[in-house]
């Protein structure tokens, strides 16, 4: 069991028990990998639903993000922190997912075609399903807003709200500059609220489901 | 427009992701403008909304699901080694190297490698030089007789009253006997150590001589016996002597040495007879002296004449010795029976096989890097360029792949 690459130093940013866990996962210990991943998989579950949108899309998704990280683990060398890597290999899992699934809906076969399809656009409102305002559900409502954004926007997005990373943690799992971040969650939040005061003027009782501040003024 | 610009910020201060000072340009904003402070309010709720979200649960069956689908995982693999790194690829690269080198080597040097091949052949031939030296001074034997007289051919080259002057001290010389002491030194390997002692003490008489010292030991590992015996011989039979020894056992080893002390030998002689004069002259004057002074005086003289004349005396007969009998020194071998069978004939030839192969493979690959260094200083605009146009290329990519992430 005492494999020399399992006693590795312990990287300064990885805790001393999450280390102790990732070195026993690492020899085959599954049960230590289930205590490992416990308090990650729920959020990563949510991260695929508000991206990918279906429960079955984003468990499938999540059961594939955690195998990759199982046969994977002995190629994480702490150099982010473990949560950091496991939501890259979520991101990437998301993104592969989308792409197929874009492919399949288009009929397109380039990932070129998939980026070019949303360049330069923050969100589409045009296909809202009317049941979002019907249902009267605040996570239907806030689900639609998301789906509307492009993938770059959405993700952005879905780490800061739903996952709740820091600017430089959703940089460092996105693999783009701080300065980006900041600038798409502003403009998605921008698109966000400018659609929340149209459906507002539109379902007044929206009011009553995204609370107490209201949407007033002009964006 | 200032209102634009604080509402443009609102997401990063939402999130607390601004520095202080922006922090704080933004609360002042918003505690001094009702307008923002409304549109910063409804700007939250959304973000309160998300908030208030609760996380939905894993589908019921995902942990039992995936604790399934984890055993069947293997073991997780240790990140195999970039190709780079593995210990294989190193190898080969290290031989394709090498290979490389050695084949632009011998592509690019032949009349090297045909030069220090004839260098090995020659050696071969020779299989030790220091034998092959020895050999040569026993065949310039006579050449050392004549060195005295090769002194003075060349001097004669300075002028005619010198050639003149050589000339008759050539005559001289030759009516003169010349004084030459011989010396050689052989080793020896013997059968039978006792036989080959017996056999170098008869020599020794049967040629007019004696011996001096001998000496036998047996090696440490007894492996061997050895001994060494110092014959002196008359000198005019020295050659038949040696000859003679050599038939003893397999010469292993053999040097000549010769001194000529004709000189010093003549010069000792013209100096005792002039010594000799003046031992008759003061004798004479000896006769007749009268006063004691004159006697003390003439004696002390004498003295110093006779002492003089004694050592020239001493000096000629021990040359007389030296080169009336000649020095042979010998080394016996007995190897012990057990080693006698060891024998490593091809020894030679591989070492110095393996000498000219490394001579010449060390050439070979400092001029490799020579080589190197001025295809390099050579090519140097070209190398350039290619350097220049690969950094375009790889900045143009760079940039091309930031634009699309910005996208």
């Amino acid at each position: 069991m005492s494999n020399k690459k399992d006693k590795a130093p312990r990287p300064s940013r990885i805790p001393a028990e999450e280390w102790d866990l990732i070195c026993r996962a690492r020899t085959g210990d599954g049960r230590a990998f289930e205590l490992l991943i416990a308090q990650y998989s729920k959020r990563i579950y949510n991260i695929g639903l508000k991206m990918l949108g279906s429960s079955e899309d984003a468990a499938d998704m999540t059961q594939e993000t955690l195998l990759k990280a199982y046969r994977n683990l002995p190629r994480f060398r702490g150099e982010s922190a473990f949560f950091s890597w496991l939501y890259q290999i979520a991101v990437n899992t998301c993104r592969d997912m989308m792409r197929s699934a874009y492919r399949r809906h288009e009929n397109v076969f380039s990932d070129t075609d998939y980026e070019d399809a949303y360049a330069g656009k923050v969100a589409d409102y045009a296909h809202m399903p009317e049941s979002v305002y019907t249902e009267k559900e605040t996570n239907a409502y806030l689900q639609a807003l998301i789906d509307g954004l492009t993938p770059q926007y959405r993700l952005a997005v879905t780490l800061r709200e739903i996952a709740g990373l820091s600017y430089a943690d959703i940089a460092e799992v996105t693999g783009v500059s701080i300065g980006t971040v900041k600038s798409r969650l502003s403009r998605a939040r921008a698109a966000m609220q400018k659609q929340l005061a149209q459906d507002m003027e539109q379902y007044p009782d929206l009011l009553r489901l995204i609370g107490k501040g209201g949407v007033k003024g002009e964006m | 427009m200032k209102c634009d610009e604080i509402r443009g910020q609102f997401s990063a201060y939402l999130d607390e992701e601004l520095d202080a000072q922006a922090r704080a340009k933004e609360e002042k904003h918003l505690d001094g403008c009702a307008s923002c402070h409304a549109a910063w309010e409804s700007y939250c709720a959304l973000h309160h909304a998300f908030a208030s979200l609760e996380l939905e649960e894993l589908p019921a069956d995902f942990s039992a699901n995936f604790r399934a689908r984890l055993a069947k995982e293997r073991k997780p693999i240790p990140p195999k080694k970039k190709l780079y790194q593995r210990a294989w690829i190193r190898v080969v690269a290290a031989c394709a190297c090498l290979l490389l080198v050695i084949g632009l080597v011998d592509w690019s040097w032949p009349s090297l490698n045909a030069d220090t091949l004839n260098n090995a052949t020659a050696s071969e031939g020779m299989p030790t030089y220091e034998l092959y030296t020895q050999d040569d001074s026993i065949a310039s034997d006579s050449s050392a007789y004549s060195a005295g007289s090769n002194d003075f051919a060349i001097s004669a080259n300075d002028g005619e009253k010198v050639r003149e002057e050589s000339s008759n001290l050539q005559a001289k010389e030759q009516d003169m006997e010349r004084k030459i002491i011989r010396n050689w030194n052989l080793s020896l390997q013997v059968a039978d150590f006792e036989v080959a002692f017996d056999a170098l003490s008869q020599i020794a008489t049967t040629y007019g001589g004696y011996v001096v010292s001998g000496e036998s030991y047996d090696s440490y590992s007894n492996a061997y016996r050895s001994g060494y015996i110092r014959l002196r011989v008359d000198a005019g039979q020295a050659n038949a002597a040696v000859d003679e020894i050599k038939e003893l056992g397999k010469v292993e080893n053999q040097s000549f040495y010769s001194d000529d002390v004709t000189t010093e030998y003549y010069d000792a002689q013209a100096r005792l007879v002039q010594y000799e004069a003046q031992e008759s002259r003061l004798l004479a004057l000896y006769e007749q002296a009268t006063t004691v002074e004159e006697i003390i005086a003439i004696e002390s003289e004498l003295t110093s004449v006779r002492y003089e004349i004694d050592a020239l005396t001493g000096q000629l007969k021990y040359y007389d010795q030296l080169t009336q009998l000649s020095e042979i020194s010998i080394t016996l071998y007995t190897p012990a029976s057990d080693t006698q069978s060891v024998t490593l004939s091809g020894w030679s030839a591989f070492a110095s096989d393996v000498r000219a192969g490394f001579l010449r493979n060390v050439n070979a690959v400092l001029n490799f890097f020579l080589a190197i260094v001025v295809w390099v200083l050579s090519h140097a605009p070209v190398i350039l360029l290619f350097v220049l146009l690969v950094l375009v290329i790889f900045f143009w990519y760079k940039k091309r792949k930031k634009k699309k992430n910005k996208q």
